[in-house]
């Protein structure tokens, strides 16, 4: 069994230890690689991001990163051989597929919207309703999901391990062969690397560069913050969640999708709760909400303006404000500041 | 991973001293004192034996046949008179129609007075709802019990291990086509059933102590209105079926000792 050694302060000496990578830099425009053997450990140390919980067997290299890269997109994964997770993860849209709701093999429709994997590293559970509780665990999900990649998890590791070049690398980063294990976690690796911290709004916010945002946007930040739209309470920074479960108010009814209750069967306390999205990246992410829903940031500010539902479990901060044509165009303006144009690049 | 290494570290370490103590002392042969336990397993469906993609007849006439019949089984316990325990080994272990028997290994000679154990994994073990538990993805080793199965005994959604998973399908009218399929996925700590049997019986070094586990699979479905009661995840709406069909597994099962005449020693 493998050992759980999740523990701060282990992680903070293997921080020491390893070859830091500072990923942040404010003067400099280009990230600083470091990285000078194919198998040094990668510390993603953000200076306004927390530091990244991790089991010390679990720690990032650039190899077993790159082996997951090669996986994810790889539809080796599925059983028709034809989708692979990128098909609903799809780089240029921050790791979303701009579709209201998934489809998987087969044209199978998901109930739910792809949500980003940006920063999912910092996320301590997994899905909308934090059904699952580690980055590994979760590879199983989108594998064996019958509207997904429809293959047993058994069946995926036999298909890579019966690839000589999958089996050679494997044996190469992990010294052990293809397995649940090292499957999982070669994967887990690849998305704790898909990180999005510079967006200009970050500039601005935690580097000093007073001319990072328009005055709009500036103005839109306010209101963010402010107290009638109380947006912050929720969308905590810098990671802009605090991973909580709240009702937002979208429905009287959630019949279709009881989120967290879903997974605790507990209606009468977590009925019509999902974990807070996070919003780096918003103007990428389209559509909104665990459904899709929702098509524009327009929309979803009109929301939040109404009110929302009456449901006995809506969160008290959905109090609903009126909102100015103008102040509607700088909160738009400042969330689209949340699009990090430099992350793309990776970090090994 | 690291456990593993210091554990078969510890081991080596073990059984090296092991080996200098093992210098004779005298010319007698040490007793031996331990007992094999063999858990032997028996599927069936009524007075019939059980096995998959059979055909069975319920006693309304509806036929039916069974594709899937896998439980988890863990910690199994020998509990003597005094209330002495002695956790067998393996802790967890997948059980499908198919299998006759499972090695459990030792227990001191004396008495044995219960056998213990769950239908379902431990709730330490188990994650659910998000928890950080034990995960199939912890394992390397392809053969571990926790580890991945190929019928899928672990729901990624809701985190935990399915403890019970049985699927088939109903004839109705008993014309040859089959018209409803039926599926319980039985899981989540609640569902979980401690069982615990009396053994009641003396066993020496050298002997073999016999448990025979069976299920009876046309008692699972005996009050089951299958055609309704066909379908359970075990959460919300399916939760109520859900703890139905666990109790109806739980009655299903029987443990008993091999009797005497079928003891191997
Ligand atoms: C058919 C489309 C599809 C495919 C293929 C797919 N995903 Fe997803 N992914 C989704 C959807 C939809 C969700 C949201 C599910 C939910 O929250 O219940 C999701 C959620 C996730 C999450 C959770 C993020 C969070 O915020 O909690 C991770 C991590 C993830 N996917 C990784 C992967 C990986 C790794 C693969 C490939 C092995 C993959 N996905 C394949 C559609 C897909
Ligand atoms: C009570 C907590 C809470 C407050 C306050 C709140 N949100 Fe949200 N927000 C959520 C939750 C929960 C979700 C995810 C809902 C879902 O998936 O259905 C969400 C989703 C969103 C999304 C969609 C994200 C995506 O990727 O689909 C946007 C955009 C958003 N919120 C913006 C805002 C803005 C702007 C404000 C202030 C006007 C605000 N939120 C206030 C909890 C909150």
């Amino acid at each position: 069994m493998a050992t759980k050694t999740t523990n701060r302060n282990w992680k903070g000496r293997l921080a020491l230890v390893s070859l830091s990578l500072f990923i942040f830099s404010s003067c400099i425009k280009e990230e600083k690689v470091v990285v000078n053997s194919s198998n040094a450990v990668i510390s993603l140390t953000i200076p306004h991001f927390p530091s990244m919980e991790m089991e010390s067997d679990k720690l990032i290299t650039r190899e077993r990163a790159e082996l997951g890269e090669d996986l994810f997109f790889d539809p080796i994964l599925s059983r028709n051989f034809d989708i692979s997770c990128s098909s609903c993860h799809l780089t240029n849209l921050a790791f979303t597929d701009g579709l209201k709701v998934s489809v998987g093999t087969e044209g199978r429709m998901h109930n739910r919207n792809s949500p980003t994997l940006f920063n999912v590293g910092w996320h301590p559970y997994f899905f909308m309703d934090g059904g699952n509780p580690s980055l590994e665990s979760q590879v199983i999900g989108p594998i064996e999901e019958h509207r997904e990649m429809d293959l047993p998890f058994t069946e995926a590791i036999a298909r890579v391990a019966a690839d000589a070049n999958y089996n050679e690398k494997f044996q190469r980063v992990f010294d052990l062969p293809v397995s649940a294990y090292t499957l999982s976690l070669a994967l887990a690796t690849y998305e704790r690397t898909l990180v999005s911290y510079r967006s200009a709004f970050d500039e601005y916010y935690y580097y000093g560069d007073t001319l990072a945002l328009t005055n709009q946007e500036k103005r839109g930040l306010a209101l963010f913050k402010s107290e009638a739209l109380s947006c912050v309470s929720c969308h905590q920074f810098p990671l802009t969640t605090d991973f909580s479960f709240q009702n937002n108010g979208l429905y009287e009814d959630y019949t279709a999708d009881p989120g967290r209750a879903r997974v605790t069967n507990n209606l009468a306390e977590h009925e019509g709760k999902f974990k807070v999205a996070m919003l780096r990246n918003i103007a990428l992410t389209g559509p909104y909400m665990h459904d899709g829903s929702l098509s524009t940031l327009s929309e979803v500010i009109d929301h939040y303006a109404s009110g929302g539902s009456q449901h006995p479990l809506k969160s008290d901060l959905i109090k609903g404000f009126t909102i100015s044509a103008d102040d509607k165009a700088a909160l738009i303006a400042f969330l689209e500041s949340l699009t990090d144009t430099v992350s793309y690049k990776k970090v090994y | 991973m690291k456990t593993k290494i210091l554990g078969l570290l510890a081991l080596a370490i073990i059984s090296t001293s092991a080996c200098k103590d093992d210098e004779p002392v005298s010319n007698t042969p040490i007793a031996n004192t331990t007992v094999q336990v063999n858990l032997n397993y028996d599927f069936n469906f009524g007075t019939e034996d059980f096995s998959l993609n059979t055909e069975y007849t319920l006693d309304n006439g509806y036929k039916v046949r069974y594709s899937l019949a896998t439980f988890y089984l863990s910690k199994p316990v020998i509990m003597d008179d005094a209330g002495g325990m002695t956790a067998l080994s393996p802790e967890y272990l997948i059980v499908r129609p198919d299998v006759t028997m499972s090695d459990l290994g030792f227990m001191q000679e004396g008495h044995a007075h219960m056998f213990n154990f769950s239908v379902g994994v431990d709730s330490a073990s188990n994650t659910e709802n998000g928890s950080t538990g034990v995960q199939p993805t912890d394992f390397s080793d392809p053969t571990h019990p926790l580890g991945p199965q190929p019928e899928g005994m672990y729901w990624t959604w809701a985190s935990g291990y399915i403890f019970v998973k049985i699927e088939g399908e109903v004839d109705y009218e008993g014309d040859g086509t089959y018209d409803q399929v039926f599926k319980y996925h039985l899981g989540t700590n609640e569902f979980r059933k401690d069982r615990s049997a009396m053994l009641h019986t003396d066993v020496k070094g050298g002997e073999t102590l016999n448990v025979v586990l069976a299920v009876d699979y046309k008692e699972f479905l005996n009050g089951v209105d299958l055609n309704t009661e066909i379908l359970t995840m075990s959460m919300n709406d399916g939760r109520a079926l859900g703890f139905k069909m666990m109790d109806q597994f739980d009655k299903a099962l029987t443990i008993s000792k091999m009797d005497d005449g079928h003891k191997n020693n």
